[in-house]
């Protein structure tokens, strides 16, 4: 049998990077203004000295963010709690996964896919 | 009233013929031939007929014929030289009726004589050319006399000048169980995709291929800056959308819209953005086409639906009315696994999720062997498959833009390819389905399907999946569409 598999995977000296991405726990919001993760409960969390200097933190879906959230269907309700943690270029995501686990604000966190084309 | 021809949708029927490509009408004059008879010992200059005094009235009465019409030239039919022409009056003075060339030829029969017997004769007015022909022709110094013809390119769809027409390659359109039946249903009023918008989201594109329509829009993201992603995109919306016109390829669903919107936000893969994005400058019954796969935990690879955040935005955008169509990945993976339990690929997120299957051409071409790949319809060996991948379309060499094995040259924008391979050439052969649906039921019933009906639909009249050495049945891939039998159900 061919050994062959179709698949495409980014050109080696691509810019682009995999950023670690992480799923709130129900009921917190990431306030990108303050640069830190707020409960309705009135708690924060600031991710800042776990991560290096020029990390972007970004809502997955930064027109879900500023939805209201009565307008939103329940799938987006749940996507609405995903976020990306974009690293500085040359920083290893997995280097971080296990720091963004432990906020108590997190669900979920792993590297984001490896995505190369089918 | 010229006919679109049945058989492909393309081209004109006329009184004179098949037309595959209509030309331009050249700006050149109509114009006479009149052939002399060889015994005619009769010349021209540029205004009339002339001849020794012997042979006037010969002369004469073509010039009546002349006079009676404004004629802008006469000239040497092949373009002799005047003292050509003029010789030929003393050959023909001592020619018999009706001579044979080969018996006179040593009497100044040759090539030259017989040629400057051709005249041409050019009115100011194009539509005098049929009363000059029948005046001449009655002419007794004349053998012949007609207007000359407008010839065009003798072509059909496929020998159009440019680029091949490689639509004959194109087996994943043809009739069932083979293909898909797309060509066979693109005579229903909106089977064509008429009224949808298919999105790719993928990296790259050749938005400005020949083949594919204008207007093609990048609804968001970075495009990735590589020519391999580049190929795959182009020849991915080669496959829906490319333009029926004798050239190149015809997309399954042509009258379909394009969109595209790279995966790439913020510097880093963001499918789920690019989904939502891309639902929401869409319209229900339109389409989205995930054409990426990703390393999953057994390190092959799978859909992107695994991933829970995507899986969201797919159903978000399900629940809008749009289809998703998913490639289920090339990993050789099974989704029914343990290790996927309660992930995305266990789960329905009312995308149609495509597996890849063994075409009818199922060899490899790549060595001398040119050895079977598997029984057609067929799992191929790298889909990935399992309860949520609904159905399967071609995985191997389907012909589509792009790549430029099957014609390359400097400008990528003739490139076209016979290999394109994967769950990427099968998923927008479903894409191009779906389109085809919605479009039919907007026209017929004035409003698209659900995406679960769509889904539906492909399932249950699709042509079943079959087994092969290696590849049961259980191995699920789901059958390959029918478009014929699905029109059927709207």
């Amino acid at each position: 049998m061919d050994p062959i598999v179709p698949g495409v995977s980014l050109p080696p000296n691509s810019p682009i990077r995999r950023p670690v991405e992480l799923k709130l726990k129900p009921g917190w919001r990431f306030d990108a203004g303050k640069r830190v993760f707020v409960s309705e409960a009135g708690e924060r969390v600031s991710p800042g000295a776990d991560l290096p200097k020029r990390t972007r933190i970004v809502p997955t879906v930064p027109s879900l963010a500023s939805a209201d959230e009565a307008t939103l269907s329940p799938a987006e309700r749940d996507l609405r709690r995903h976020v990306q943690v974009i690293l500085p270029p040359g920083e290893p995501p997995d280097r971080y996964v296990d720091a963004v686990r432990a906020w108590p604000c997190v669900e979920q966190a792993d590297v984001g896919p490896e995505v190369s084309l089918p | 009233m010229p006919a679109n021809n049945p058989a492909t949708g393309m081209g004109r029927v006329t009184d004179e013929g098949y037309v595959g490509t209509v030309f331009a009408a050249p700006n050149v004059p109509d114009y006479v031939v009149a052939e002399l008879r060889y015994e005619a010992p009769v010349t021209f200059t540029a205004s009339r007929f002339t001849a020794p005094a012997a042979a006037a009235p010969q002369a004469d009465r073509l010039n009546d014929v002349l006079a009676r019409f404004d004629i802008k030239t006469v000239r040497s039919q092949f373009g002799l030289k005047a003292s050509t022409v003029r010789s030929r009056v003393e050959v023909a003075a001592v020619l018999p009726p009706e001579p044979n060339p080969a018996r006179y030829a040593d009497r100044g029969m040759d090539t030259d004589f017989i040629q400057s017997g051709f005249v041409q004769v050019v009115p100011e007015r194009g539509r005098d050319v049929r009363a000059i022909a029948q005046a001449l022709d009655r002419n007794a110094a004349v053998w012949k006399a007609y207007v000359a013809p407008r010839p065009v390119p003798a072509v059909v769809n496929g020998s159009t000048p440019g680029s091949r027409n490689f639509e004959p390659a194109q087996g994943y359109l043809h009739s069932p169980p083979d293909g898909i039946g797309a060509a066979e249903v693109w005579s229903l009023p909106g089977a064509k995709g008429t009224g949808i918008t298919i999105c790719d989201i993928e990296g790259n594109w050749n938005r400005s291929h020949e083949d594919l329509p204008t207007g093609i829009s990048l609804l968001g993201g970075t495009v990735i800056a590589d020519l391999g992603w580049r190929n795959h995109g182009t020849a991915v919306l080669g496959e829906v959308i490319s333009t029926p016109d004798a050239k190149g390829t015809v997309g399954i669903s042509h009258e379909a819209k394009g969109a595209v919107h790279s995966a790439i936000v913020n510097g880093v893969f963001n499918t789920a953005a690019a989904i939502t994005n891309a639902a929401a400058a869409l319209s229900a019954g339109d389409v989205i086409l995930i054409e990426l796969q990703a390393t999953g935990p057994n390190g092959k690879y799978v859909a992107m639906q695994y991933w829970s955040d995507i899986f969201s935005a797919i159903v978000a955008a399900t629940a809008k009315g749009i289809t998703v169509v998913e490639a289920a990945g090339n990993g050789n993976e099974n989704f029914d696994l343990a290790v996927f339990a309660g992930t995305g690929l266990q789960k329905d997120s009312g995308a149609i999720v495509v597996g890849a299957g063994i075409p009818p051409t199922n060899h490899f071409d790549n060595d001398d062997a040119y050895a079977s790949i598997g029984v057609p319809r067929s799992r191929i060996w790298f889909s990935n498959y399992g309860k949520i991948v609904n159905v399967h379309a071609w995985g191997w060499h389907v012909t589509t833009l792009g790549y430029g094995d099957a014609q390359g040259g400097g400008s990528q924008n003739r490139w076209y390819t016979l290999r394109f391979s994967g769950t990427s050439s099968a998923s927008p052969i479903v894409t191009g389905a779906v389109a085809c649906i919605q479009g039919r039921s907007k026209a017929k019933n004035g409003a698209p399907l659900a995406p679960n009906q769509v889904r539906k639909i492909l399932m249950t009249t699709g042509t079943p999946q079959v087994a092969g050495p290696g590849v049961p049945l259980k191995q699920r891939i789901g059958p390959l569409p029918n478009l014929p039998k699905a029109m059927k159900k709207i």
